[in-house]
């Protein structure tokens, strides 16, 4: 299940990684504990993040994906 | 490109793009070499996608004192690379790579211009996509977007 990255952005908000959006680019930085990771941002935060990235993201923070699903 | 200086780094980084299950038109580039994952609507953005996301994170981790080519994936995507390439068709056309594919394998050669060891300021990277290096994988022969 995709989720909108407007919903990423608070979930991850609760695992203290918090999203900044650079000055250009297509990509918004969710940065913790001095890590970055780009995530897509090419239609705002109605952008459509697919599962297969949000794995990853979840991989890259440490962040178990079971619990991070039912946060979103 | 120019002849790499002795500070400059050159390498040759592979990268997954696979149609999205779950989000129709929607392509997601997974770099193996430095472990970042994009996405974007197209094979082609797809690229650019992994590109500027490659960019943003290579500048960070230098600037942080961190060598970015030590964020390899963990073995079983590295295994899926291997996979694709032994099972997959060779084709130069990206566009064509968008019909029918469940998986495609593409080489960016990407150069780091390095003036001091002391970096202060994100470099910027440049990238070009490996002239003949495109895979694809036809096996389930899903139709994007249909």
């Amino acid at each position: 299940m995709p989720a909108p990255l407007r919903r990423i952005e608070v979930a991850l908000r609760k695992y203290g990684v918090e999203l900044h959006k650079p000055k250009g680019g297509s990509h918004w930085l969710a940065r913790r504990d001095g890590y970055s990771y780009p995530v897509p941002a090419h239609n705002g935060r109605k952008t459509e993040i697919s599962d297969h990235y949000i794995r990853h993201l979840c991989r890259t923070f440490d962040i178990s994906y079971q619990e991070f699903r039912k946060k979103l | 490109m120019q002849a790499p200086g002795p500070q400059d780094i050159e390498r040759n980084l592979w990268v997954v793009i696979r149609p999205a299950d779950d989000v129709v038109g929607e392509w997601v580039a997974h770099c193996v070499d430095i472990d970042v994952c994009t996405q974007g609507s197209s094979v082609r953005h797809a690229i650019e996608m992994i590109v500027e996301a490659l960019t943003f994170v290579i500048g960070d981790e230098l600037i942080q004192g961190r060598d970015p080519f030590a964020r390899r994936a963990p073995q079983e995507f590295w295994d899926e690379l291997r996979q694709i390439q032994l099972e997959g068709e060779f084709d130069e056309d990206p566009d064509s790579a968008e019909r029918n594919v469940s998986a495609i394998v593409v080489q960016l050669r990407v150069r780091i211009e390095r003036v001091d060891t002391d970096i202060t300021t994100a470099p910027t990277p440049s990238f070009a996509v490996h002239p003949a290096v495109w895979k694809r994988r036809a096996l389930d022969h899903r139709r994007v977007g249909a």
